[in-house]
């Protein structure tokens, strides 16, 4: 089994009479990119600042990395906040190699880091310019890279897809994948399913501060599947006595198996009455329906 | 640690880079050194010139004893006193006889004369005398020029040879004061200069205020960063490298450092302007360093209170409005100034000392000003430390609990209870 990086456990954290966050635990696995799902207004980005340490839970535990946050582990998670914002007036460059200083790295290698930054994600021309005189998109890469700039161990994402284009949605997700294969822990929060769906091994999700899936997501889909399979074949459906009912699915039949009816005695059953099977797979709920569902049955 | 130092610099930087900070530092104390020396010159220049003017007397009388105001001349130190008198002119003038009126009317007119002075023939009987002088004179001073040194040389002239020469001269000046004040602790001196005097109430005021300027520029640039960085976003992200600790430490001690420094300049610049006789202030090495004591805990208190300010109020301007009543309160003693100066070790001077909010102005302008009783300083100074100190800390947790929400002011209750809070 994997590093556990970071810990949550029976975490509650309330303002005022509100509770953002009741009663939650999860843990985070070294090397892994790790999906926080939730509505608007779930408790994530409380969530989020527990592990960064900004805000303190009133009980449970939050530990990263073994132990809970102390100063020095700040400089081994990059954090990009869902709320970007840098110092307007301050210079690319300069506001990189201030941050990398502030997270352990000599002038030089902060330098080095912010300059092969900007390079790979082709911004080396505005080094010199102003923050506030970068578009909205550069702004946000630039906001990346002061998350990456320190090479950190763990990744803390929120909304990391928020405001860019398509090109730049790839560049990023590229990005992540290329940071996993490295050895990084990333952890991200989205609101694009699809997104989460392709990224994330594992998720967690949170609906009005309690936890109501976690796990990974090929168990989760499987929890939430409808046991039916998709099917392009010459059989007769009908003549199937595991089959509750059939419908016409993008060009395949979507079979709806009885309860308890197992999907690989269906595909006996198609072999033995001689069909011509073309295609046939498991038939999933895509994670965004999953998403939907349980918000809705809590609601 | 290295963090701090860190935020300490680039906070120090961006302070002493400002346009308002270079003008506070370099320009003010340049704009006080220039009026300083423009009053000593137009002083020096004042001595010099005495005794330049020229007034003309046409005396239709035969009266006037033109010897007298020759004698004065020569320098003498008793005809001088002849023509100057009890009532002397603020300006020495010379007395030239005219024997026509035309011709000292065109002299006025070319300014070789300050005024014409015409003794008409029925004096004796009326009294009456005409004077000409230019439209101008009468604006700027109000008074006929030399018209003492003129009064003078009349009474000499008339009672000459009718008295004694000492009854003479008790006439002409019939009083020779010799003032003597009852100062500070009680000390009797002579009275001084109006120079002197308005040096000695000016320089402590000047400096206290200078120290207090400096707080506040400092304390408001602190404001002015801890809000921005909540309105644009950034606190987030420095909260996500640092501890909210460290950010508020290293901002307060940045932008301290910067204060420190217009401090230390404005300090030399009165130290060095005290030496050259500028001004008159008491800035002995002890009264020097505890002003600066005074001015580092009254910029910390100021900082932790304006900080907390800031992180609650959210929005800049409302900010500014609330800090505006700190700096409101920290100026207050300036209301109190006449009293001040009366009884320096007064009661109202001893409250005002006490209160942590006021004492770095009172203190500064005290020490500067009079002798301070040690007890006043002790206590003072103590109390002052203690709420700079409550206040950091209180700030900070403030800071830990309030920097990431917006939109929502918190309550008096909650606010309380975030002080109470770790």
């Amino acid at each position: 089994m994997r590093d556990v990086v970071v810990a949550l456990s029976n975490v509650v954290k309330s303002f005022n009479s509100v509770v953002a966050v009741n009663d939650v635990s999860f843990s985070v696995q070294r090397g892994e990119t790790f999906g926080l799902l939730g509505p608007n207004g779930a408790g994530k980005t409380t969530l989020i600042r527990m592990i960064m340490d900004i805000l303190r839970p009133d009980s449970g535990t939050v530990e990263v990395l073994g132990h809970r946050m102390e100063a020095k582990d700040k400089r081994l998670i990059g954090y990009l906040p869902e709320e970007r914002g840098l110092y307007a007036r301050q210079k690319v460059l300069s506001m990189l190699e201030y941050l990398a200083l502030l997270r352990g790295l000599s002038r030089e290698q902060g330098r080095s880091s912010a300059l092969s930054w900007l390079e790979r994600l082709g911004m080396l021309e505005v080094r010199d310019k102003k923050i506030s005189e970068l578009s909205k998109g550069n702004q946000q890469k630039v906001q990346l890279i002061a998350t990456l700039v320190a090479d950190p161990e763990i990744i803390i994402l929120d909304e990391p897809f928020s405001g860019l284009d398509p090109i730049n949605m790839r560049t990023v997700s590229n990005l992540m994948r290329e940071l996993v294969a490295a050895g990084k822990t990333i952890f991200l929060s989205a609101h694009q399913m699809s997104v989460v769906e392709t990224l994330c091994q594992r998720v967690f999700m949170i609906n009005r501060g309690k936890g109501v899936l976690y796990g990974e997501i090929d168990e989760i889909k499987k929890q939430y599947s409808d046991n039916a399979v998709l099917v392009k074949s010459t059989a007769d459906y009908d003549r199937c006595s595991l089959v509750s009912k059939h419908i016409s699915h993008n060009g395949s039949r979507k079979v709806y198996l009885n309860n308890g009816g197992d999907q690989r005695n269906f595909l006996a059953w198609l072999v033995s009455v001689g069909a011509d099977v073309e295609s046939f797979e498991r038939s999933t709920t895509p994670l965004e329906d999953i998403f939907i569902k349980v918000v809705e049955e809590k609601a | 640690m290295k963090q701090i130092l860190y935020i300490i610099r680039r906070e120090f930087l961006m302070a002493v880079n400002r346009k308002a900070y270079v003008v506070s530092v370099v320009v003010v104390p340049l704009i006080i050194l220039l009026f300083g020396l423009v009053i000593k010159y137009s002083v020096s220049q004042y001595e010099t010139t005495k005794g330049q003017a020229t007034i003309g007397i046409v005396d239709q009388t035969q009266l006037v004893d033109f010897k007298l105001a020759e004698e004065a001349q020569q320098q003498s130190e008793e005809s001088e006193a002849l023509i100057a008198g009890s009532d002397a002119d603020k300006q020495k003038y010379k007395i030239e006889r005219y024997d026509d009126v035309d011709v000292g009317i065109d002299d006025v007119k070319q300014g070789k004369l300050t005024a014409l002075y015409v003794v008409e023939n029925d004096y004796l009987q009326t009294g009456k005398v005409r004077v000409y002088l230019k439209e101008s004179w009468r604006i700027t001073s109000g008074k006929s020029p030399g018209l003492a040194s003129f009064q003078t040389l009349l009474r000499s002239s008339l009672l000459e040879s009718k008295v004694t020469s000492e009854t003479l001269n008790r006439v002409v000046t019939p009083t020779k004061l010799e003032e003597l004040a009852i100062g500070k602790n009680d000390a009797i001196g002579p009275v001084q200069g109006k120079w002197q005097k308005m040096n000695s109430f000016f320089a402590p005021f000047g400096l206290s205020f200078i120290l207090i300027l400096a707080i506040f520029i400092s304390t408001g640039y602190l404001l002015q960063s801890t809000v921005e960085e909540k309105e644009n976003r950034v606190i987030e992200v420095m909260l996500s490298t640092v501890t909210p600790d460290q950010l508020l430490w290293g901002k307060v001690l940045g932008l301290g450092g910067a204060a420190l420094l217009q401090v230390v300049l404005y300090l030399t610049l009165f130290t060095l302007s005290s030496s050259y006789g500028l001004i008159t202030i008491d800035l002995r090495p002890k009264i020097l360093v505890l002003s600066i004591a005074f001015t580092v805990a009254g910029y910390l208190l100021f900082a932790g209170l304006l900080t907390a300010t800031g992180i609650i109020g959210g929005k800049l301007r409302e900010s500014s409005q609330v800090a505006s009543v700190w700096t409101f309160v920290a100026m207050s003693p300036f209301w109190f100034l006449s009293i001040l100066v009366d009884s320096p070790n007064g009661t109202v001077a001893r409250i005002l000392s006490f209160f942590p909010l006021t004492a770095p102005l009172t203190m500064i302008f005290r020490l500067s000003f009079t002798a301070v009783p040690a007890i006043d300083i002790v206590i003072s100074l103590g109390l002052l430390v203690i709420s700079a100190y409550a206040s950091v800390r209180a700030s900070a947790r403030i800071f830990r609990a309030a920097s990431l929400l917006y939109g929502k002011r918190p309550t008096v209750p909650e606010i309380f209870r975030w002080m109470r809070e770790a």
